[in-house]
């Protein structure tokens, strides 16, 4: 085991390094790129290293994406922006290799060093390098050139600008579906250099063909771009040219095509305002939402919150809520999961417990008792949103036995769902009718087979302390689980002492002084060190809450006591604990 | 878990219509000119299933990645016929046509050091082929029959690659493994389906591949298509076989480059594409017609 | 060269966070893991409760689903037989979260070596690669790769449960041997070192030479034999994969624990560890795949292509 450090490394091992034949020490050496041509100057750095550079771009595609990427921080090492020009002819070269990873990280790196560049250097040194790219035989280069227009645009001379319009048309209507590709991905950020004027016209033909395109992966990417679009049209731009092309979309015959439409829907909304989408887009959303494919039903209905908030409650009711409905028994159980999260998530939206009662409370109990448990803990981790506002006795009549059931339900992430949702619950329903149904779960929980359930138990126990108080858990707690402190399973004795000191923080100082410290502190004689170790981490905690007088009576010789046991662990945590004494 | 194959275009629009998924959704299927095309996903076999495996076939070596319940099944639903792929099947003809266990690398090593106590305490060489190679090349059968072996006759007329490489849109899509082994950190073997069907055809590749590292690499391709015809017409179904195997301790390439070079069974199957008719012990086309 | 407990207390939440610690890092407690593991005997003695482990393979989150099911260290105390690493795609988070463990806590968890914890295998099956794309370099596999030569080769749960990675050797017929072993090497071809990390059980009597020509099957009459010579109650190893997370062999003499679910985010199975309770009761908790980890079998969905 050696020690290497950066400022250490001999700058002539590294560009000696830089030709060695192994990969890794190749590599090693170009993501120190930087450093070398610190240490050569910018002189040199241009009339060697670049050079060079340039040269070595038949490396394996590791090496060169490494290099590809290092040259886009370089223009303060070769003397800055006005000597940029000399980066480009080895990234050039960069963004005709085949490997699609390495090209990227070329034009990325290029774009970066154009931002930089004025407006002559880059008509004398980028421009024709764009124009070469795009006009190359081969279409790697093509598709590079593609990414490269944006960043000169706004730049450039009338002129110039002309001819970069012409170009990029061009590689829209390419004969390689690849190229085409790439211009679809670029539309959108190239259409936020042009001039708003143009828009409307160029772009909006240039949209139409690709969205007319027979590769479906290519209407892909067009449909990929109208939000973008959208937001540069404006409202009414939008309306009278993307929302045709979305309708279209919509029923596109392949599902990818649709999907990708179902991704985009709330943006256009936004764009189009409330009045075109209630009439317009509210069909293209149902009819996403019963696609044939899956994949589409659940892209669809992942949007229904944020769809039906600006439709409103009267189309979701009459419209959408219908699909939902018939959703909630979809074959995929993807989909109901996703459903599970839509219904849940639209509560809101209605403001009266009626409508939520006859119209939602029946999918929500149908999806409860769902199979797949993804579909049961989305409605359950939403569940306070749905209670608040349907009231306290819909709520005891209609969704406590449902939920009483899912308590014992066999996935662990189920049950820990229902626990985080009690402390709420309990606030709702009141001490009483809490004690008579759902007070025996919070002990039973204690006993769970899964760690982390028997954690949130005792957590909740402090929970539900803080809200009912000291008095709720001397008369109906502490009853239950006293008898259990010296329990044979040392599982159990551990989860119940857990419980004890996660409540001794919470409760009136004569319970914590009288009732839960000394059982608290029986731990110290437990035959297992984890138990003994585990009450001393819970005596950190409880020691701020006792009185003082206390702490030094009768803690501080226990603790003390403690830091002489035979375990290591014991001891370490029986010093961290006396440490908040003297602290 | 793999989710079941997937459906690329909407079948509707190709004069297809998707087959009922099962309830676990891993079988998915597609209707389309006069076939029922149906592909399974699986987990491991169970207990009790490895269980009924062992009995069927009389060994206790499986694979240890036996994909128990999957499989692929073409229905050409005038004649009732059955071109199906599964795992027991291709396990059956393992064990029908055994092979001599190959010897790992380390071996002689292994076994030198141990000569005296494997002499000593009688300790018995087992003699299964651990690396399940399978001449296997599907299953035919007639509904409510038994499979049939002898269906297939030689043909000059294979498969219509060209059909293959059109960029049709494919309709349905799949690919799955019947089994595979680590063969205990010795290489790698498995037995892996593509299946797709096109508006024009149907195409599945069964391939099985083995590399134990440092020795050999194995193989077995079989090949299923059939073109559709017009309505009415008699179905006529292709089946290519071609087994191919080398050594490799006598590439001398060393251990990390030989794996690399055969990580998975697309580069070894271009490897022999690249040294044939070297390397090639079998080759056969045949049709049925129906 | 110094780290204090607050230090590993951050490492161990990084990486619970599945964060890799920066090479430096790593040799750090590389270097302290040595500390401890070298004083470790072969056979390490343990005292129950502790909850035994199979097979993990770098599915980083399901060793997290793993402790959130079991309980976490050190609450509870552990005892992994090895097979951290390879296959899955977080080798390096895995076996150095478990690693840094150890450091933290050296008695309240314990790693024994199996047979992927050998540079050869490692080569091939995932974790050398792994280190080189996730560090740029190898130095972390050295570092990670020299603390396998130090990891004992079986443990002793009360003098009654063996923990051993793969099983029994011919030329091993009592626990006192495991003892004479010189471990501190690379798992060696010969001898009775590899046969603890490769051997598998087999339903026959006496010993079998593996098809392969290299490993040893053990029969039900071999592990009997064993137990009672040794006082054994029975012999928790790991090694195969089964698709119920945990299996019995040799009327209860033998017990196979896989922790790994949905090994290889494809095969479906579930996973278990077995919890001994301070009275030695078995229980086994059985656990499925983390969510997170399911993320993988979306992100290997099928995409179609024109093969031919």
């Amino acid at each position: 085991m050696t020690e290497s450090s950066e400022d250490l490394y001999p700058i002539a091992v590294l560009i000696d390094e830089l030709k060695n034949d192994d990969i890794v020490i190749r590599l090693n050496s170009l993501r120190r790129l930087t450093i070398i041509a610190k240490a050569l100057g910018p002189e040199r750095t241009r009339e060697e290293l670049i050079p060079f550079l340039s040269e070595s771009t038949e490396d394996e595609d590791e090496a060169l994406t490494v290099l590809a990427e290092e040259l886009g921080n370089f223009v303060p090492v070769v003397g800055g922006v006005k000597f940029a020009f000399h980066l480009l002819p080895p990234l050039e070269s960069l963004a005709t290799v085949e490997e699609t990873v390495v090209r990227e990280k070329a034009v990325e790196s290029l774009c970066k060093i154009a931002e930089q560049m004025d407006g002559g250097a880059l008509e004398l040194h980028y421009i024709p390098l764009v124009t070469r790219l795009a006009k190359t035989e081969w279409f790697t280069a093509r598709v590079s050139s593609c990414g490269l227009f944006a960043v000169a645009y706004e730049k450039s001379s009338d002129e110039v600008k002309q001819e970069l319009r012409v170009g990029f048309n061009e590689l829209c209507k390419d004969e390689t579906p690849m190229v085409r590709r790439a211009a679809a991905q670029q539309l959108g950020k190239y259409a936020e250099k042009l001039e708003k004027e143009r828009l409307m016209t160029e772009v909006m033909t240039i949209f139409a063909e690709l969205c007319e395109d027979d590769q479906d992966s290519v209407r892909l990417l067009a449909v990929g771009t109208c939000s973008a679009l959208a937001k540069l049209l404006g409202k009414e731009g939008s309306t009278s040219k993307i929302l045709p092309a979305v309708q279209k979309f919509s029923s596109d015959k392949s599902w990818r095509v649709r999907y990708m439409v179902a991704q985009q829907v709330n943006e256009l909304c936004d764009v189009i305002g409330k009045e075109i989408t209630m009439a317009e887009l509210v069909t293209v959303y149902v009819n996403l939402l019963k696609d044939n494919e899956a994949e589409v039903r659940v892209a669809a209905a992942q949007k229904a919150g944020d769809f039906c908030g600006f439709v409103g409650g009267a189309l979701t009711l009459t419209e959408i809520l219908p699909c939902l409905k018939e959703l909630s028994n979809d074959t995929s159980q993807h989909v109901r999961a996703a459903i599970a999260i839509a219904v849940m998530v639209i509560a809101p939206i209605f403001d009266d417990g009626n409508e939520i009662e006859t119209n939602l409370l029946p999918i929500i109990l149908t999806l409860l008792r769902d199979e797949f448990p993804d579909v049961r803990l989305n409605i359950i981790r939403n569940l306070e949103q749905v209670s608040k506002i349907i009231g306290i006795q819909l709520l005891q009549k209609n969704l406590l036995p449902a939920i009483v059931a899912l308590a014992e339900d066999r996935h662990w992430r189920v049950r820990l769902a229902i626990i985080n949702y009690f402390p709420l619950l309990a606030r709702q329903l009141g001490i009483f009718s809490f004690n008579d149904i759902l007070g025996k779960l919070c002990i039973q929980w204690l006993e769970d087979s899964v760690a982390t359930i028997r954690t949130a138990a005792a957590q909740n126990l402090k929970n539900l302390a803080e809200d009912f108080g000291s008095d709720w858990v001397q008369e109906f707690v502490l009853p239950k689980m006293l008898d259990k402190l010296q329990h044979p399973h040392f599982l159990l004795r551990m989860t119940i002492m857990e419980a004890v000191g996660a409540m001794a923080t919470v409760v009136s100082s004569e319970i914590l002084q009288t009732m839960l410290l000394p059982e608290l502190m029986k731990f110290n004689k437990d035959k297992v060190p984890n138990v003994r170790f585990h009450a001393c981490r819970l005596m950190k905690d409880v020691i701020p809450c006792v009185d003082p007088a206390i702490v030094s009576s009768t803690i501080k010789p226990w603790l003390a006591d403690m830091q002489d046991d035979v375990d290591h662990d014991v001891r370490f945590f029986a010093r961290e604990a006396e440490m908040t004494i003297r602290g | 878990m793999n989710r079941g194959g997937v459906f690329v275009t909407t079948p509707r629009s190709e004069g297809a219509e998707r087959m009922p998924e099962s309830d676990d959704g891993q079988e998915r299927g597609i209707r389309i000119k006069g076939w029922e095309i149906k592909s399974r996903h699986s987990s491991i076999a169970s207990a009790a299933t490895i269980e009924q495996f062992e009995e069927a076939l009389q060994t206790s070596t499986l694979p240890e990645l036996l994909f128990s319940e999957a499989g692929v099944d073409l229905k050409h639903v005038a004649s009732q016929v059955h071109f199906t792929f599964t795992a027991l099947e291709a396990l059956k003809d393992w064990r029908a046509h055994p092979l001599p266990p190959i010897q790992v690398t380390v071996a002689q090593d292994w076994q030198r050091e141990r000569m005296q106590d494997i002499r000593e305490l009688g300790v018995k060489k087992m003699e299964t082929d651990w690396t399940f190679t399978t001449p296997y090349a599907g299953t035919v059968f007639r509904e409510g029959c038994a499979p049939e072996a002898n269906v297939w006759r030689d043909t000059q007329v294979g498969i219509d690659r060209e059909l293959l490489m059109r960029r049709d849109p494919i309709l349905f899509y799949d690919e799955f493994d019947l089994y595979e082994s680590e063969l205990d950190d010795h290489g790698m073997c498995n037995l892996t389906i593509k299946m797709r069907v096109m508006p024009t055809c149907w195409y599945v590749l069964m391939r099985y591949w083995l590399r134990v590292d440092n020795v050999v690499i194995r193989c077995n391709d079989t090949r299923l298509f059939c073109a559709f015809g017009d309505d009415g017409a008699p179905a006529r179904v292709v089946r290519e076989v071609k087994h191919c195997e080398t050594r490799l301790d006598t590439a001398r390439m060393g251990l990390k480059a030989s794996i690399d070079a055969h990580s998975n069974p697309d580069q070894t199957a271009q490897f022999f594409e690249s040294i044939a008719p070297q390397g090639m012990t079998l080759f056969k086309q045949q049709e049925v017609v129906l | 060269m110094s780290s204090s407990s607050s230090d590993l207390d951050n490492w161990i939440s990084k990486l619970k966070e599945c964060k890799l610690l920066d090479e430096t890092q790593v040799r750090t407690l590389c270097l302290r893991a040595i500390d401890i593991l070298v004083e470790e005997s072969n056979v390490q003695t343990i005292y129950p409760p502790v909850t035994i482990c199979g097979d993990i393979h770098g599915q980083f989150f399901d060793v997290l689903e793993l402790f959130k099911v079991g309980g976490e260290c050190p609450q509870k105390n552990y005892l992994f037989m090895g097979d951290f690493v390879d296959r899955g795609f977080y080798s390096v988070e895995t076996f150095l979260l478990l690693l840094a463990l150890k450091v933290r806590y050296p008695d309240r968890i314990f790693l024994i070596r199996g047979n992927h914890e050998s540079r050869q295998i490692t080569q091939v099956y995932g974790f050398y690669d792994e280190c080189l794309r996730k560090y740029g370099t190898l130095n972390v596999w050295r570092y990670c790769v020299e603390v396998f030569d130090y990891l004992s080769l079986a443990a002793l749960v009360d003098g009654v449960v063996l923990g051993v990675h793969g099983g029994l050797s011919p030329s091993i017929s009592t626990i006192d041997r495991v003892r004479s072993i010189d471990r501190k090497q690379e798992v060696p071809h010969e001898g009775p070192m590899c046969d603890l990390l490769w051997s598998d059980p087999e339903e026959m009597s006496g010993w079998g030479l593996s098809p392969r020509g290299a490993g040893y099957l053990f029969g039900g009459d071999i592990c009997k034999h064993f137990n009672y010579i040794n006082g054994l109650g029975f012999i928790a190893r790991a090694h195969q994969l089964v698709m119920e997370g945990y299996k019995w062999m040799f009327d209860s003499q033998l017990v196979t624990v896989w922790s790994a679910p949905n090994y290889c985010y494809r095969c479906g199975n579930i996973a278990s560890v077995l919890e001994l309770d301070d009275q030695l009761k078995c229980d086994f908790k059985v656990f499925t795949a983390a969510p997170h980890e399911l993320h993988h079998v979306e992100m290997r969905k099928i995409t179609p292509s024109y093969f031919l």
